[in-house]
């Protein structure tokens, strides 16, 4: 049967239209890949300050924790160096690399950064248990989403995302945004524009704000009004916490053995370069059904590895106190205080034998 | 939604695939109109109602034009009734701040404490456009150029056809009602004149207007900064910028419809190379000049009347265009100084050039010239947020001097250069046609390439196009 279409056969509509997205995709994708090698990095809130403060004065630091958002806001590394000092260990010097919604690409890729920069002097990396990969179209295709949409960290970015403790309906989901995200950016959009009109809008340098606590901020000491309103919510849903907290208990989530065989890769692909490797688990209330079994099943199935799994509310009550929350997911100044004396604590606990530090200390 | 966004690609996939599967006349123009509302609904709910306000009014009024129904002298009241309430819709919507925030000002201007009432209403976008093609169908209908249609569905989809529901081309009743009367027929599609078309267009408004708009937009913003140079160069890349936006969507527009199997007029032709004002006009929104011209200009008296009222006709619709565009002073300046242009055109005409030998090529070029200069010393008021801006920008345009230090991070004058090469390359010779005879499989490749490099160079984050605004 011909089935026509005026005067051109359907299969003539079929096979041009073939040919035209043939010629589109090769083009398109060509030349964002080609522009995209040739371009520089662009400007990334957060990232590109802090590695522009990490690359100035990359020999003094030896220790970085690289990790969400409840790394920026709840290591402070002052009190961390402070903290492990008053336990009579070798004070490290530690950076802040906390980016919020880092996800498990990004993290992967700021460790080959910060080790680009300062392989020689670095001694311990702790990691945290990151973000998935993004689940709505605007983070995609917004600039720091596409950057991180490049081929070489394609296996990264779906080794996260079938890695992560969700159903696989949710996993399945995630991997259509991802693949959303490559399609837009082999799109090429805007790439050959971004070169010809460079965007002469001057974004706020932030890069001094964190050369002063080492890569930490302060969320409660921020005025922007997006935190302003998570902080209403939060003061305003006292039973939404109490109910996050039952999660710890009651929560299963599936997939933990691939996620805990993910951080393990990734810990000792760390170790394998000479490396500590350490995996911070932040406290966050509405993760308790999920990253304290992740770290947990670490522990047992590699009991070598160093895990500071502080999102245990009958381990830490201390750090559960509503009063240091600023938020459902982020502690105050004084939270991070807290919680950063804590991993001072433990991790010179964990990192020498008891005589080692009396003698530290003596000396 | 705007012509050049993802969802829109994708709405218009689903319109073009559903319209083309039915076969009845009816169905599709079910399709389209409802689809129309769908496309306008996606910018502001609210204004649904308005539009179909003004499409019962229409069909109301078209009703009464019925051969034998009605006395002429009712018809006239009808047109009447119809063309007021219309405009009363426009007018609250568009100008009864303007109005009454002047009225205030004059008030007290002359010692009168008068306080302004206004309502603060939001402009439904387009409402322009489609008050005007309402008019169109009821004056059309009243002069017996169409009969009046007793299916109201019909005048829906006349008046809401979304190619060009939100920025024209102002579509004549007279011209689109006779195109609905029939299934339009795929094989009468010039797909690829249609998909040549749209690119150009969409190579106008993304490509070019939309990546120099952040340059114009840093002059208009702070004149006093930029030297004379960049600020006649800024004036200049404005005129590009409005010029690409507004034919690029026009060009779309029309693309659009053909490919729904509609044809809409022409609305651009190469406007910046006009040798006169009056010919600026012939090229230049063509839907709304000959608009005004076929429904203000001669209905006022025309060129009947004498010369004195002849340059009132012209004057009066000048300024009535130019406050078509928006409700401020700005717009009426504009639209006078091209008024003031015609006016004293027809007297050189008259009086000068009739009585002495032509330049030839020269005389062209310098009327040319000359057009452009005065084109964009309007588009200043255009353009300017404010009266003090436009005329400090007045200034530094017609006297070349400014304090300002400031530069643009561009290389404006060879862009600006290069870019009128193309305009004037592009009304020489049309590259449309050369893509049009490449065989049908060169055709798709070369069309394939070229979306691609188009979409390189489209800047990211939309911007809407400057008509929707009017």
């Amino acid at each position: 049967m011909r089935i026509s279409l005026g005067t051109v056969s359907l299969l003539t509509h079929i096979r041009l239209l073939f040919l035209f997205a043939v010629a589109f995709v090769l083009l398109a994708a060509g030349l964002s890949l080609y522009l995209r090698a040739s371009s520089k990095m662009p400007e990334l809130t957060v990232i590109s300050p802090k590695l522009a403060v990490y690359r100035a004065d990359a020999a003094a630091y030896d220790t970085v924790v690289i990790g969400t958002s409840r790394t920026l806001y709840h290591v402070i590394p002052e009190i961390l160096e402070a903290g492990m000092a008053a336990e009579g260990c070798r004070a490290p010097k530690v950076f802040n690399f906390g980016v919020h919604g880092l996800t498990g690409a990004e993290q992967d890729w700021l460790i080959d950064e910060i080790l680009s920069i300062g392989a020689d002097h670095l001694k311990h990396i702790i990691l945290e248990d990151p973000l998935p990969e993004a689940r709505d179209i605007a983070n995609v295709t917004s600039e720091r989403g596409r950057y991180f949409h490049g081929p070489s960290l394609w296996p990264a970015s779906l080794a996260s995302i079938q890695s992560f403790p969700e159903s696989l309906p949710k996993r399945f989901f995630r991997t259509g945004i991802f693949l959303y995200g490559v399609g837009y950016d082999l799109s090429g959009v805007g790439r050959a524009a971004a070169t010809a009109f460079p965007d002469q809008t001057e974004g706020v340098d932030a890069t001094e704000a964190f050369r002063i606590e080492d890569g930490f901020e302060a969320l409660d000491e921020l005025d922007v009004p997006d935190i302003l309103a998570r902080r209403q919510d939060f003061l305003d849903n006292p039973q939404k916490f109490t109910d996050a907290l039952a999660l710890y208990a009651n929560g299963v989530s599936p997939n933990l053995p691939a996620r805990a065989a993910y951080m393990e890769r990734k810990l000792r692909e760390l170790e394998a370069r000479g490396l500590q490797a350490s995996l911070y688990v932040s406290p966050d209330p509405l993760e308790l059904d999920r990253t304290p079994q992740v770290a947990e099943m670490l522990r047992k199935q590699a009991p070598d590895l160093q895990i500071l799994n502080y999102n245990q509310p009958d381990k830490y009550p201390a750090l559960f106190e509503r009063a240091i929350w600023h938020d459902f997911s982020h502690v105050t100044r004084a939270g991070a205080t807290r919680l950063s004396e804590t991993m001072g604590r433990d991790l010179c606990a964990a990192s020498t034998p008891i005589e080692e530090r009396t003698a530290n200390a003596v000396r | 939604m705007l012509f050049v966004e993802l969802r829109f690609f994708l709405f218009f996939a689903l319109v073009f695939t559903l319209v083309w599967t039915v076969r009845r006349n009816g169905a599709r123009k079910a399709i389209l109109t409802a689809a129309s509302y769908v496309f306008y609904g996606a910018w502001d709910p609210r204004f649904l109602g308005l539009i179909l306000f003004v499409t019962l009014v229409s069909y109301i009024v078209g009703t009464r034009f019925e051969p034998g129904k009605t006395s002429a002298t009712a018809k006239k009241r009808w047109l009447t009734f119809g063309v007021v309430t219309v405009l009363g819709v426009l007018g609250v919507f568009k100008y009864f701040d303007f109005f009454a925030e002047s009225f205030g000002t004059f008030a007290n201007l002359i010692g009168l404490p008068v306080n302004a009432v206004t309502l603060g209403l939001i402009l439904p976008v387009g409402i322009s456009f489609f008050t005007f093609q309402a008019i169109s169908y009821m004056v059309d209908a009243y002069q017996g150029h169409i009969p009046a249609k007793r299916n109201v569905l019909d005048i829906a989809f006349y008046i809401a056809f979304f190619p060009q529901l939100v920025a024209g081309p102002i579509v004549r009743a007279s011209d689109f009602i006779p195109q609905m009367e029939t299934a339009r027929r795929w094989a009468d599609v010039g797909v690829r004149s249609a998909l040549v078309l749209f690119l150009i267009g969409f190579v106008k408004k993304a490509c070019i207007s939309d990546n120099i708009a952040p340059y114009v937009d840093m002059v208009f913003a702070a004149p006093e900064t930029f030297t004379a140079a960049t600020i006649v160069g800024g004036v200049l890349l404005y005129a590009v910028q409005i010029y690409c936006d507004f034919s690029g969507y026009s060009d779309m527009a029309i693309a659009l419809a053909a490919l729904l199997g509609y044809k809409f007029p022409a609305n651009f032709a190469s406007p910046y190379l006009s040798p006169d004002i009056q010919d600026f006009w012939r090229r230049w929104h063509i839907s709304l000049s000959s608009w005004l011209r076929d429904y203000l200009y001669i209905p006022l008296g025309g060129n009947r009347n004498g010369n004195m009222r002849r340059n009132v006709n012209l004057m009066t619709t000048m300024l009535l265009g130019g406050l078509w565009h928006g409700a401020s002073f700005n717009f009426v300046i504009w639209g006078g100084l091209h008024g003031g242009a015609l006016i004293v055109e027809r007297q050189w005409n008259k009086y000068i050039a009739s009585r002495t030998p032509s330049l030839g090529w020269i005389g062209t070029l310098a009327g040319t010239l000359m057009t452009f200069y005065w084109v964009n010393l309007a588009w200043i008021f255009f353009r300017a947020t404010s009266l003090d801006q436009s005329l400090q920008m007045a200034r530094t345009y017609l006297t070349w001097q400014s304090k300002g230090l400031e530069t643009l991070p561009i290389a404006v004058w060879p862009m600006l250069i290069a870019l009128g090469l193309i305009h004037w390359l592009s009304n020489r010779m049309n590259a449309g046609d050369v893509l049009e005879r490449l065989a049908p499989n060169t055709f798709a490749l070369s069309y394939g390439a070229m979306a691609a490099l188009a979409l390189a160079f489209v800047p990211l984050g939309y911007r809407p196009f400057i008509y929707f605004q009017f």
